[in-house]
């Protein structure tokens, strides 16, 4: 003790409880933790070094090359919103964090015990008006085997964002790497216990839950809360169920009706359907996929431009008699040009006399087409083949392709430069037919052959045709060739059909844009439709439960039913985006203008029953993001559960991306339950404010 | 028949000595939810938090009760639970509580703040705890031994000062001081007795 300062304190006032909880922070340990046993290119000096000599670096480079910007930027760098530098990456702490986070120290979200017996059917209604089914299926341990006797089931609801917050259950949804906030109908977590220790639901016999909703509509899904992935997981829309009325109300409206007499008193619409699955969440209808396919059917059929001569690819012109191949009579002048990416094509296709030609069109409606060569001879199996007046007439029949002389291509290249009109068309050659080229007798009735169908009928192909067919050796594959070409044109020819194909093209956007005109007027319509529909949805439920207020029956809402197939926490959710955001950096002081830390903030949504919670390092420059269309009320935790609030008064003079320093209203003591916290931020009970919301005079006409 | 009746009697007897209870190295009851816990810390870290909750209170007032500052013991009692959450995974259960282990890294990691004089030794003397200090002494002159004692106090060495702070002012069981020192309860009495003789002694020089 040589060299240690000593004080001596005689009968130090004890620290409170209180004040020892306040010191608290079990983020901060992991925080330390995980910057201890991170590897060192993961620890925040690595990065913050890493950082700074690159941006470091930046601002030199940036200064250097434009000296003349920096002047001006620095004046307004105070205003921007300042990061605060982590000990470890958000992501790295976030992962080590508890995944649920109660708002306070002192309270929860209350659960309410109900004793089952394992195996056996039990009804229960909670005081939320819920209704819990429980199967007459036993609970299982972990092991897979049944549990027996007594268990003790445990529900609590949450319906409104103060019970989120104090639940401290996340109310965002990551799909696929996108983060939604719930826009929520109401929540709830059911367990199961046996001795004190956690039982599980025989999935065969799922629990079914209706659950007592503060809304209504086809926008909700289902999600259940997997804490193992720290996300939630969509599993499907719930069955929208009327709470039962004893008397069969009389409501018609626009042809919309709540029966009761239908099975499961569920909300119907003219037809006798569900009226949750008539409305769509999409705005769209048959006619509109109709219009949709004829709009897609034209965008195909949009006029092509005429090629022109290009000497760097294969052109070639069909060389045929007139009198044996009047099909081919109209491409006689015409020059292809083959496409680039056909595989089939090979030069050698000019060496070789062809017995069939035939052009046809490609589905591509490009221009391009197909022209079909082959060397095949029709075959008739009742007869000898040498004996058909079709194999002879076959055989006389030959057809060549010929690749443009050098003079065709000089004179086709003048023509594309010049515009100058060719007074002749390409020679058309008539090449004489071939003779012997397959001897007739190779043939014989019996012999082996392949039948193939091609352009003009049967083929026959002998089965060994390397050895019959020299050509097949130097065209690839087979005697039958599919080549994609593309007609092309020279000089003014070229200018008339581009003119043309402008003229066509014009008219053929018209018609694209009316097309796409109509499209909308329907999407329109379909969406009037569709809102039109969901008012109704909701006027139908103002009316259920003003109805049931005026017969001092407890709020009888809608319940959202559905299958629990496992103990954990269920939410009646919508996924939404804050479409207009703002961001700004708070620091908060307390009543008397003194500066109070915050480490955890809740922005209440009120118009969207949706809450957003923020995790804050005690310290300053607390960033927010809030919808700037919305109504919205911040509350903060601070030590003992007093609650401090910013009020919508606050956010409407809030600018983009600035500091402000916010004077908190603070509870005048700790808040000690969920009740107490509603009254002290105004948050009506969630049935409260749907019954609120409702016009007084819009009841059911008995 | 005299044969048979023996073995009846003997047999389980020697199966005992063969095998020892099996609840021998079994925490007791008030332990096992304990032990799970640790488990499951040893396996992920972000399970350490019930422990952290449960222990929090007395290990920060351990701490506190050796500094004069608030802040300080925050951030030592901190210190003590990233230590203990590091090094969690070398914990091996030898029957005494989980409490025993942070505060031997209490101790630990406030004799480094101390040394490093980052903070100031405090003893803070509650009179209740020095009456019961001084009747151990078997004396009845109060008041007067007050200041005496408390220079006394502060002379001591840093191990003798624990003692007498956990067993006085801090009312804690001499098993209890065994687990935190990792020394047995009577060791702890010896060592306590043989402290307040020579206490003793000093105030009578004095």
């Amino acid at each position: 003790m040589k060299n240690q300062r000593i004080k001596i304190n005689i009968n130090r006032k004890p620290i409170e409880h209180q004040k020892v909880d306040d010191n608290k922070n079990f983020g901060a340990v992991m925080a330390g933790f995980t910057a201890i046993t991170l590897p060192f290119y993961k620890k925040w000096w690595f990065w913050g070094a890493t950082g700074t000599a690159v941006v470091a670096a930046a601002i030199i480079g940036v200064s250097a090359f434009n000296y003349k910007a920096g002047t001006e930027a620095s004046a307004s760098a105070e205003e921007k919103v300042t990061q605060i530098q982590a000990v470890a990456s958000p992501a790295e702490v976030a992962a080590y964090e508890p995944f649920i986070k109660p708002a306070f120290k002192g309270f929860n979200v209350d659960f309410e015990t109900y004793i089952v017996t394992s195996g056996q059917e039990k009804f229960i209604e909670t005081p939320g008006g819920t209704k819990i089914r429980i199967p007459a299926c036993h609970f299982l341990y972990a092991d897979g085997s049944e549990v027996q006797g007594k268990v003790e089931i445990r529900f609590r609801e949450m319906k409104d964002p103060v019970d989120f917050a104090v639940s401290g259950i996340p109310m965002t949804y990551d799909s696929a790497q996108q983060e939604y906030l719930f826009e929520s109908a109401g929540m709830c977590e059911i367990q199961g216990y046996k001795n004190g220790k956690q039982v599980q639901v025989n999935p065969v016999c799922p629990i079914t839950i209706e659950q007592k909703t503060v809304a209504g509509s086809a926008k909700f899904n289902m999600y259940y809360l997997d804490t193992v992935a720290r996300n939630w997981q969509y599993i499907g829309q719930p069955v929208w169920v009327s709470e039962e009325i004893e008397d069969e109300p009389t409501v018609n409206h626009q042809g919309f009706a709540i029966s009761t007499t239908k099975t499961e008193n569920t909300l119907l619409n003219s037809n006798g359907d569900t009226l949750a699955h008539s409305i769509t969440s999409e705005t769209t209808s048959p006619q509109i996929e109709a219009e949709l396919k004829e709009l897609e059917k034209l965008k195909k059929n949009a006029p092509t431009p005429p090629k022109q001569y290009n000497s760097a690819k294969y052109n070639f012109n069909i060389v045929a008699n007139s009198n044996n191949y009047p099909e081919l009579q109209p491409f006689t002048s015409t020059v292809f040009e083959v496409d680039s990416l056909d595989k089939n094509f090979s030069p050698a296709i000019y060496n070789y006399n062809w017995s069939k030609a035939a052009i046809e069109e490609t589905d591509c409606n490009c221009g391009k087409q197909n022209l079909l060569l082959s060397r095949g001879w029709i075959y008739q199996p009742e007869t000898a083949l040498a004996d058909t007046a079709d194999f002879a007439e076959e055989k006389r029949r030959n057809v060549t392709v010929k690749e443009l002389s050098w003079w065709q291509r000089f004179w086709a290249n003048v023509r594309s430069l010049f515009g100058v009109r060719a007074k002749k068309q390409p020679v058309i050659k008539k090449l004489p037919g071939r003779k012997n080229d397959i001897k007739s007798n190779t043939f014989q009735s019996g012999d082996s052959a392949i039948i193939t169908k091609n352009m003009n009928g049967v083929v026959l192909v002998p089965v060994n045709p390397n050895e019959l067919n020299p050509v097949r050796k130097s065209i690839k594959n087979s005697d039958f060739v599919t080549i994609q070409v593309y007609p092309i044109l020279t000089g003014k020819d070229y200018d008339k059909a581009y003119a043309a194909y402008t003229q066509k093209l014009i008219a053929h956007n018209k018609l694209v844009e009316e097309k796409i005109a109509r499209i909308e007027q329907l999407r329109k319509e379909a969406e009037e439709q569709r809102k039109a529909q969901e008012e109704e949805w909701n006027k139908q439920l103002a009316r259920l439960s003003t109805y049931t207020a005026s017969k001092n029956l407890s709020y009888m809402g809608i319940r959202s039913a559905f299958s629990a197939e496992k103990f954990g926490i269920y939410n009646t959710d919508n996924p939404v985006k804050l479409s207009k955001t703002n961001t700004v950096s708070l620091n908060f002081t307390n009543s008397s203008g003194g500066k109070q830390l915050v480490d955890k903030a809740y922005l209440v949504i009120k118009n969207r029953n949706a809450l957003m919670a923020n995790y804050y390092s005690n310290c300053c420059n607390n960033i927010l993001t809030y919808g700037t269309t919305d109504n919205n009320q911040l509350f903060v935790v601070l030590p003992d559960d007093y609650v401090g609030v910013v009020e919508q008064a606050d956010f409407n003079r809030f600018a983009t991306n600035k500091n402000y320093t916010v004077k908190l209203r603070i509870s005048p003591n700790p808040i000690k339950d969920t009740e107490e916290l509603k009254t002290f931020l105004g948050v009506l009970p969630a049935t409260e404010t749907a019954v609120a919301n409702q016009d007084k005079e819009d009841v059911f006409d008995r | 028949m005299k044969q048979s009746a023996l073995l009846s009697f003997v047999e389980p007897l020697l199966k005992l000595r063969m095998n020892p209870s099996p609840g021998y190295n079994v925490p007791p009851l008030h332990l096992q939810g304990e032990k799970e816990l640790i488990d499951a810390a040893k396996k992920r870290p972000a399970a350490f938090e019930p422990l952290y909750e449960k222990y929090f209170d007395p290990i920060f007032r351990f701490v506190y009760q050796r500094l004069d500052d608030v802040d300080t013991a925050k951030d030592i009692t901190q210190q003590v639970f990233i230590n203990a959450l590091v090094n969690i995974k070398k914990y091996e259960y030898r029957g005494f509580p989980f409490s025993s282990w942070l505060y031997r890294i209490a101790i630990n990691e406030l004799n480094k703040w101390f040394n490093s004089r980052k903070a100031d030794r405090t003893i803070n003397i509650e009179t209740e705890g020095l009456d019961d200090l001084i009747d151990e002494m078997a004396t009845d002159r109060y008041e007067e031994y007050y200041d005496e004692l408390a220079t006394a106090l502060a002379n001591l060495e840093p191990e003798s000062l624990l003692l007498i702070e956990m067993r006085f002012f801090e009312k804690r069981s001499f098993k209890e001081i065994g687990e935190i020192l990792d020394i047995t309860e009577n060791n702890a009495k010896v060592r306590l007795y043989r402290l307040l003789d020579r206490i003793k002694t000093v105030l009578k020089e004095a």
